[in-house]
Order: C-alpha cells, then structure tokens, then sequence
C-alpha cells in the first residue's frame, strides 16, 4: 500500500466521520466546525486528484468565507441545544429507507455498476475502472499520449490542474468566458439578495415571536 | 498514481448519501443548508474524478462555477434563515408550513 | 293583363299592414290601425276581384263562346275538352331555393371525350369536384390544375383537357357547367352539351293564378275583408286591437300564400304560417291559462299532420323531382299503382286532417274558440280549417292515382261528419255548437273531395265560408249583446259548466224581437246551414251528397258510396236539428236571463258585415245551383278540377235532400219550440234531450270521451315515459354520473390535499423518492 493510498484511506474515513457528526450534531457550533473539517479535507482530496488550483479555492471560499458567514450568523441567532424530535409522522422511517436505498445504490453503482447508457466515448463502467494496467489512470495516458509539442505545452503551463491551465481554460475558452461573467453578476445579484432579504425591517409580529423565542 | 478512481467515486457516493439524510431529516435550517453544501461538495468530487480520469481540465472549470454558485446560495439562504428567524424567532423548516392544502 | 300582372301585390297588401303595424303601431291610435288593416285587406279583395274578373275574360277568350251561352256550358265534356287551353297563369317571384347540381352523364359524352373512355359504363358523377376524391388523383400537374380550378369553384378548359381520367376514380365529377363559353369548342362545350340529368333542388317563389286560386282569392280575402270590419266593432274596447290586428293581417297574408303558392312548399309555408297566426289567436287573450294552452293544442295536434305533410313532400321531390304544381301533377298518374302513389296522398290526407279536424285529429277545434269571436270566424270556420280540402283540390292527380285513398278520404269526412254533428246537438255554448257544426261541414267537403266531386267540394267551403262565418259574426254579436245585457241589469250570472255565460245558450232565448239585426242574420245564416231550400248551403250540400250517391249510382251497385250518401243524410237531418234547436234556444221563447231580457244590438261596424254575409248565405249558392241548370262555377273550375257529367236526375235526391232539412228543422221545433217549457220549476235550464235520451246526451256531451281517450292513449303514456325519463334516466343515470365524476373528483382533490404539508421536507422527500425511483429505472440494466 502507497503512501498516497493510505492517506486517501486516512483522509476519506475522517470525512466520512466528520460529515456524520456534522449531520448528527446537536449543537450548532459543532455543526460547522464538523462541516469546516470536512471541507478542508476534500482540499486535501482535491489535491489528490492533481486540482491545486480548486483545493486552494475550496480553502479560501468554503474552509474561509462560507465557514465564517455560517458561524457568524449561527452566532447572531444564539447557539442552543439543538431539538432532535421528528415531529412530521413517518419522515425518519420513510427517509432513512430511501437514503440507505440511495446510498446502496450510488455505492453500488460506483463500486462496480454500470450506467445503463454510458455517456458517448465512455466504455461500460470506464469511469470506475478508468486504470491501465499498472494502475496509471487513463487521463494520464490521453496526456501522454499527446504530440510532443502539445505535451511541451501542458507541461509549460504547470501539467494537468495547474492553475495555469484552469486559468487557461477559464479565460481564454470562448465557450467559458461568458458564463464567468455572467457568474460575477450572480454573485452580485446574490450579495444585493443577501443584504436586502436579511436587512428588511422586522414587522410588528416580529417583536412577539422573538420574546416567546427567548 | 495508485488511488483506483473507484475509490473517489464511492467517498463521494458516501458524502453525497450522508448530505442527503441530513437534508431530509434535520429539522434545523442551517444544519440543512450545511448537508445541501455537503452534497455539493461530493458532487464536485465526482466530477474532479471524472475529469482526471479522462483527463478533461473543463471539470476544473465547472467545479470552478459549482463553487461559486454555491457560495451565492449559501449567502441567500442564511439571509433567509436570518429573515426567517427575525419574523417567528425560530430557525426550524417545519415551522414554515403556511402553504398546505 | 295588367290586373293580373298585380298579383304578387294581393298578399303584399296584408304584409304591409303587418309591417306597418310592427313598425308603427304603438304610435297609432288603435282605432286607426283597425282600419289600416281592414282597408289593406279591402284593398287587397278589391283587387283579387278586378284579377277575377280580368281572368274571366282571359278564360272566355281562350275556350271560346262556350260561357256567353247556356246551351254551350251545359256540354259538360265541351269544357273538359276547353280545360287545357284556361290560363294557368304562374308568376314566379324569385328562386327561392337552389341545391345541389346537375349530374353529367359521362357515359353519353365518352364518344366525343376520348380521355373519358377509362369512366365505366353509366357512370353520373356530380358536376361539382369531390373533395375526397382529389387525394386519388396522382399526376401532380393536373392535381394542382384541379386545385385551382377548384379554388375558382370550376376548372379552366386547359385543366379538364389535360385531366387523366384514368387516375379519377368512377363516378367522378368534371365541374363544367360554370366553365366560361369562351372555352371554345373544348372539351368542356362537349360535355355542357351531353344530356344530363336534373338532380337539383330548386323551389321558385312562384305564385299561380287560376280558377281554382281565383276562388280561394276571393272567399279569403272577401270573407276575411268583412271580419276585419266586423272586429273593428268587437275589438274596440280591447287593449290589445293592434296586435290583433296585426295578426289578423298576418293571417291573410299567410292564408293568400297558401292559396296562391305554385308549389307545395310555398303552400306549405302558408300552411304553416296559418297555424302560426291560429296559434297566436287562440291564445290572443294569452293571461288566462286556458287560452294559452288551447293554442298549445291547436298547434301540436296540427303539427303531427304538418310532419305527414312534410314527409309526403319529400316523397314527391323524390318521385318527380319537383315540387311545382305544373310538374307534378300532370306526371301524378304515371305513377299509378306504385307503392308512392298510395303513400303520398295518404300521408297528404294525414295532414289535411290536421289542419281541416277531421277525425282523428279534430279535438282542437272545439278548444281553439277560446280566441276572440271574429277569429273563430275567419280562421277555424271560413278559411284555414278549409285549407286542407283546398290542398286534396288541389292535387287531386295525385288522390287519383290511388282510389283507395279517395275511399279513406271520403270515409274520414263522413264519418267526422256524423260525429261532430251527434256532438253539436247537445252543445249549449253558441260557439261549441257551431265549432262542431264546422267540424261536420269540413267532414262533408271531404266525403266531397273523397268521392272525385272536387266541384262540390270547393262550392261547399265557399257557402260554409259565407254562412259560418255569418253564425260566428252573428254568435259574438249575440255575446256583444248579452254582455251588454248584464252589464246593464248589473247580473252576475254564474258560470255552468266552465261556458262562460254570455255565451250559454241556457241564459238566452226570445232574442229575436230584441237584437233583430243579429237575430234575423242569425236566422239566414242557420238556415242556410241547415240547407233550407234555396239558401246557399243547400245546393252545396245537396251537390256533395247527389254527387257520393252517383259514384254507385253510375256503377249500378248499392256499395260503400250508398253508406256514405246514408251517413251524410243522417248527418243532414242532425244538422238541421241542432241548427233548429240552436236559432231556437237562441232566438225563440222567453227570455231565460236578465242578459237576454236586457240585450241589446250591435254597432252598425258589426252588423253591416252580418247583412253583408247574410246576403252572401241567401244567394251564394246560385253560382251552382244545379238543379236549376246553373253550373257557373263548375264550368270556372272545370280546367282546373275537371267536368262532372249528371248522368242522373238529382231531383229525387233534392227531394229527398229538402225532406231531411224540413224533417230537421220540424224534429227541433217540436222539440224546443217556443211553446216548450225548457225550464225546470227551479229555473234551472233542461235539455229535452237528456230527459229522453240520457245515455246518449252524457257520451255526446262528453264529446264521446275521444279527449279523454287521447289523454289515455297519448298523453298519459307520453307523461309516463316523461316521468321515467326524469326520475330513472335522467336523476337516476345522468345525474349520478355527472354528480359521482364531481364526487370522485372532490375525493381524489381532498386525498392530494393531503400530500400538500407545507412542510419542506416532505417535499424534499418525496423528491427523494422520486429521484430513487428514475435511479433505479436508469440502472435497470445492473440487476
């Protein structure tokens, strides 16, 4: 077993386990601290997968931002013992059997299954089983097998998943351009959202709901 | 070199799963905004998965958008949450039942 | 001919009335609108008179001297020989209906039309392109040729010589008749000269002028001129004398279209539009329930005739292909023998008993004297009840080509003859008895028609015309002047058996001496009925009933037609009878009411009409007296109905006829003479005829139960199945399916009801199941 298996291994049941006690927290705080282990080890993965540029990404937006604005607004509304009662008949049974089905299912078909309908260009179960021989994984193999000069070219921009080549494809695609645009303008629009639905005056009621809140 | 891709696929199946069970079985409003970005989160790892396998820098580029788009949603929805709780003092999706037939 | 050319402007003159008076007559006062119409309708009589008179000569001048002499006329045969050569005079107005197309024989234009030749053998295709059959053409040239030419509604010359016949299948088509004459000497000049066959519906609005008509004319608007003048007296305290009046020119209008139309549907629509106005005027005083639904009577009982009519008509249209007089009745006895021939007329006899209520359809008339008094008289006596002998006159080709149906006819007149004159013995309500008198004298104008004396027939509607219509005029002048009677000696008789009293026989008596006018008129008018010798319904009635005799006679046998001569008798000596007892119960004795004691005449507007008629009663008959060797009218509609030839002294027969009229009017003298004593010691009223003969008065006053046996055989049925059909099918079927769908709905609407929690995360899970489910679809090919 590799170095890098085993790490995968260590890295992959931590976020299993985070994820879990950050779906079964009873406090909020927990909660996101869990949620904010967890991202920061999909980073971790991320880089495993040779994404550099997406693992750093990842840090910044969700392990940074997103981390701060959740605990942030867990902090406005007051931290308390979360009630875990299931008020609404049949939900945990029904989505507990529906969750274990999906799950058994994605694991199954991931393990070993195949799409009835691979995508085009996709063998059967190519994705899952996507290794050559010596357990070199076939995009390495499309890498390798490029034109010299094509290959020299990759390898100028940093190799696959640099910064530079997403960089690249981001900037200089046509068919990608537009879309990153229009992506700053949701960002926008969502940011002006944000503030006006958070910032509308309470109403009367409001007073009344919070006291009995509290 | 030696991770099996199957392997990232089936943690990402896991995650994925997980996300889901809390979404659908949280009854706080952040804790369910916290699965939802778990379940992107798996989402972003299987298409990474599947752009390193077929070698495919474009699954960069979407991971890329998904990322953003998740951040503007989360924005919204603790805007909404704050919103929420600011009008019935509680932050729990059952109470936000008005719309039953 | 100028007179004549005029016609259209007889039944214009009555429509205007109607149109002034729709349009302006609220803004008339309404005497004045009274005697608009009245003067239209006068007019119009005027008219009808000069076009009379300017026919005459017309006639005269084509069959030569044979009128200007007694010796020439009295050669029955002469006349019949002339017959052809009287005008039939038809102006059509307009082409009122045009359907359908005319068939092209391909077959007869094969020869010269090569590309025809692939067409089978007798093959009759519409001239006009099928829609349909384009899709069979192939060739994609000549297909759009034919849409074009199609898109034009005929196909250019160039198209129809290129066409591929062989690709059309048979029985096809070629729209040529509308293809320009310049196509030259094409194809489409060959095939327009091909002989065809006439498939097209074509109705003209076409009037016809003959003697026939002629006499109609004149009976209807003569007889219909003096009722309007008549109604201006009787109408003129009544609120309603505009709308009255307009439906009274309404009625002349629509009663001239049926005498004047040249075919059977113009006659028809006159037909129809009369019992439209009958309808309208028997509910005229619509706020009593009882009017309104004695209209309603009157018109669904005729509609049943109507729909034997209507179905007689198309079989004409099928038989001969039109349904103008001038077509169809020259060709009616070519079809004698055929199944048609016995169906048309009967299914024509079925409506003119309708209309003319005849047995079994005669149970409206009585009820349909709930309309003012003047339209009793000018509609359900004089003129529309008689519509249905006119229209048996008038296409008695048609009856003739089937004896059997003559004998029917013949039988149904004699025998409705005798019923309603066995009912109007008992009547004491003046217009019940006089309905039924009507009733009777319809049923001898069949029994006149039926037995091949068209003559008679139509003489005897013209006399009934006269006289009738005096006894109705002369019985609502007798009401005037019983009503005014009460109102004078402020009595408030009470009403007996649902007649009201100022026509209840049993309230009158000893009016002679005090409305001598209405009385004396009154006294022309039964007489004449009764054929009194001389007066007009004698010689019309001595005709019918000589001519039915003579129909055996000239056979040598003693048949059918000698039990009918029999009934017709019997029923001569009832009518003389119950007309005695009738100007009796009216006019002789003493007074029986303060009504009759106080009674007082009529305006001179309602009198002037009586003398009028009265005049019309004493003399009308003299245009036939055949017994005097008088046969004008005979020999006038001779052309049209045909010569009669007395073979055999009618002087026994007239004997014999005057016996029976004396013997009647005896038989009620001594029965309601003014020395009997008809009151009872209490002053109640009673009938010699129920003290001798009750079990006979019981059935005749209860109209022998013939209502009340159509109650039970029709109307309770039909309110059966009515019930059934509201109670089973329609609360039981229909709305248990339409309220069990709503049911159904509103349940399954309630249980998805139940799926909207408002809860997100049932939502959310449902999403879930949903995501599972296309999940596990997707991999169905893993397991």
């Amino acid at each position: 077993m590799s170095g890098e298996l085993l790490l995968f291994y260590v890295v992959a049941a931590l976020m299993v386990a985070t994820a879990l006690s950050m779906v079964m927290a009873r406090d909020l705080v927990h909660g996101v601290l869990f949620m904010v282990g967890n991202f920061v080890l999909t980073a971790i993965v991320y880089l495993l997968l040779q994404a550099p540029f997406i693992a750093a990404v990842q840090l910044a937006v969700y392990a940074g931002a997103i981390m701060v604005l959740f605990l942030f607004v867990v902090m406005l509304l007051g931290a308390r013992e979360l009630d875990m009662r299931e008020p609404l008949a049949g939900q945990r049974f029904w989505g507990l059997a529906l969750v274990g089905l999906l799950g058994a299912l994605l694991v199954f078909v991931t393990g070993e299954g195949v799409p009835a309908a691979p995508p085009a260009g996709l063998a059967e179960g190519a994705l899952a089983q996507a290794q050559t021989a010596d357990g070199a994984w076939l995009g390495a193999d499309a890498l390798a097998a490029l034109p010299a000069a094509e290959r020299a070219a990759l390898d100028d921009l940093g190799g696959f998943g640099s910064p530079q080549m997403v960089g690249e494809a981001l900037y200089t695609d046509a068919y990608h351009l537009l879309p990153f645009e229009l992506v700053s303008l949701l960002l926008l629009v969502a940011m002006l959202g944000a503030v006006v639905i958070a910032h509308y005056p309470a109403r009367p009621g409001a007073e009344a709901g919070e006291e009995s809140a509290t | 070199m030696s991770i099996p891709p199957g392997h990232f696929l089936m943690l990402a199946a896991v995650l994925f799963t997980i996300g889901v069970a809390g979404a659908i079985l949280r009854r706080n409003a952040i804790i369910v905004l916290m699965s939802i970005e778990l379940m992107l989160n798996a989402v972003n790892l299987t298409l990474l998965t599947a752009g390193r396998a077929m070698g495919d820098i474009d699954s960069h580029v979407f991971v890329f958008f998904s990322l953003t788009v998740a951040a503007a949603e989360v924005a919204i929805g603790l805007a909404l949450v704050v919103a929420i709780f600011r009008s019935l003092g509680r932050t729990e999706v059952d109470d936000i039942s008005v719309m039953h037939g | 001919m100028s007179l004549i050319e005029l016609l259209p402007l007889v039944p214009a003159l009555p429509l205007a009335g109607v149109l002034l008076l729709l349009a302006g007559g609220r803004r008339l006062p309404g005497k004045a609108a009274a005697w608009l119409a009245s003067g239209l309708v006068g007019a119009a009589f005027l008219l009808s008179l000069g076009i009379a008179i300017e026919y005459r000569g017309l006639a005269a001048a084509g069959s030569g001297s044979e009128h200007a002499t007694p010796e020439a006329s009295a050669e029955a045969p002469g006349a019949a020989e002339h017959a052809a050569e009287a005008p039939v005079i038809v102006q059509t107005l307009w082409r009122w209906m045009d359907v359908g197309a005319d068939l092209v024989e391909i077959s007869a234009a094969r020869q010269e039309l090569p590309m025809l030749e692939a067409v089978p053998e007798g093959a009759v295709g519409p001239a006009w392109f099928d829609l349909r059959l384009l899709d069979a053409v192939e060739d994609p040239a000549a297909r759009a040729g034919l849409e074009a030419g199609l898109s034009r509604m005929w196909l250019p010359e160039a198209v129809v010589g290129e066409m591929p016949m062989q690709a059309l299948p048979a029985g096809m088509l070629v729209t040529l008749d509308n293809v320009p004459p310049a196509a030259g000497r094409d194809a489409a000049t060959l095939i327009v000269d091909a002989p065809r066959r006439e498939r097209r519906f074509t109705v003209d609005l076409a009037l016809q002028l003959d003697a026939l008509s002629i006499v109609m004319l004149l009976v209807v608007t003569g007889v219909g001129f003096l009722i309007h003048v008549y109604s201006i007296g009787y109408m003129a305290h009544d609120a309603d004398i505009r709308r009255y009046f307009t439906y009274l020119n309404l009625f002349v209008f629509s009663m001239l279209t049926l005498v004047l139309g040249a075919g059977f549907l113009v006659m028809f629509v006159g037909w129809e539009l009369v019992g439209a106005c009958s309808y309208l005027l028997i509910g005229f005083w619509y706020q009593d329930p009882a009017n309104a639904s004695a209209g309603r009577k009157a018109f669904i009982v005729n509609r049943i005739g109507d729909l034997a009519f209507l179905i007689g008509m198309m079989l004409i249209w099928t038989t001969f292909g039109s349904l103008a007089y001038g077509e169809v009745l020259p060709a009616a006895a070519g079809q004698a023998g055929t199944w048609v021939a016995l169906a048309i007329p009967a299914l024509l006899l079925v409506g003119a008993t309708g209309k003319s209520a005849q047995i079994p359809l005669f149970v409206w008339l009585p009820d349909a004297m709930a309309g003012p008094t003047p339209v009793s008289a000018l509609i359900h006596a004089a003129t529309m009840v008689t519509a249905g002998v006119y229209m048996i006159a008038r296409s008695h080709s048609l009856f003739e080509a089937a004896p059997q149906v003559m004998a029917v006819v013949a039988t149904v007149g004699a025998l409705t003859a005798l019923v309603a004159a066995l009912i109007a013995a008992v009547q004491v309500d003046i217009k019940r008895v006089l309905a039924y008198s009507t009733i009777s004298q319809l049923g001898y104008m069949f029994l006149a028609v039926g037995a091949g004396a068209y003559v008679a027939g139509i003489f005897h509607l013209m006399t009934h015309a006269f006289f009738k219509a005096l006894l109705f005029l002369g019985a609502g002048s007798v009401m005037h002047a019983m009503e005014h009677g009460f109102a004078h000696a402020h009595a408030h008789p009470e009403t007996l058996d649902g007649i009201p009293p100022e026509q209840d026989m049993r309230h009158m008596g000893g009016l002679l001496g005090r409305i001598p006018a209405t009385g004396w008129t009154f006294v022309i008018g039964g007489l004449a009925l009764a054929g009194f010798p001389g007066l007009a319904g004698f010689w019309s009635k001595d005709e019918i009933l000589f001519e039915t005799i003579a129909r055996d006679l000239a056979a040598g046998r003693v048949g059918l037609w000698t039990l009918l001569y029999g009934i017709g008798s019997l029923t001569a000596l009832l009518t003389a009878f119950y007309t005695g007892r009738q100007l009796l119960m009216v006019l002789a004795g003493q007074p029986r009411s303060a009504g009759a004691e106080q009674a007082a005449d009529s305006p001179w507007l309602m009198t002037l009409p009586l003398g009028v008629l009265a005049l019309l009663s004493l003399v009308g008959g003299l245009v036939n007296a055949q017994a005097l060797g008088i046969h004008a009218l005979a020999d006038f509609l001779a052309p049209v109905l045909g010569g009669h030839e007395a073979e055999f002294s009618a002087l026994p027969f007239i004997g014999l006829a005057i016996g029976i009229a004396l013997a009647g009017l005896g038989l009620a003298w001594w029965v309601y003479g003014p020395k009997r004593e008809l009151l009872a010691e209490d002053g109640a009223f009673v009938d010699p005829i129920a003290t001798r003969l009750p079990r006979y008065h019981k059935a005749a006053w209860n109209r022998f139960y013939v209502d009340e046996l159509y109650a039970w055989l029709v109307v309770r049925p039909f309110r059966r199945s009515a019930d059934f059909l509201w109670h089973v099918v329609d609360e039981g079927m229909v709305d248990s399916t339409v309220n069990g769908a709503g049911r159904l709905m509103a349940a399954l609407g309630g249980w998805l009801r139940g799926w909207q929690t408002g809860y997100v995360r049932s939502y959310a899970l449902s999403v879930l199941a949903g995501a599972v489910i296309i999940a596990l679809w997707l991999f169905r090919a893993a397991w």
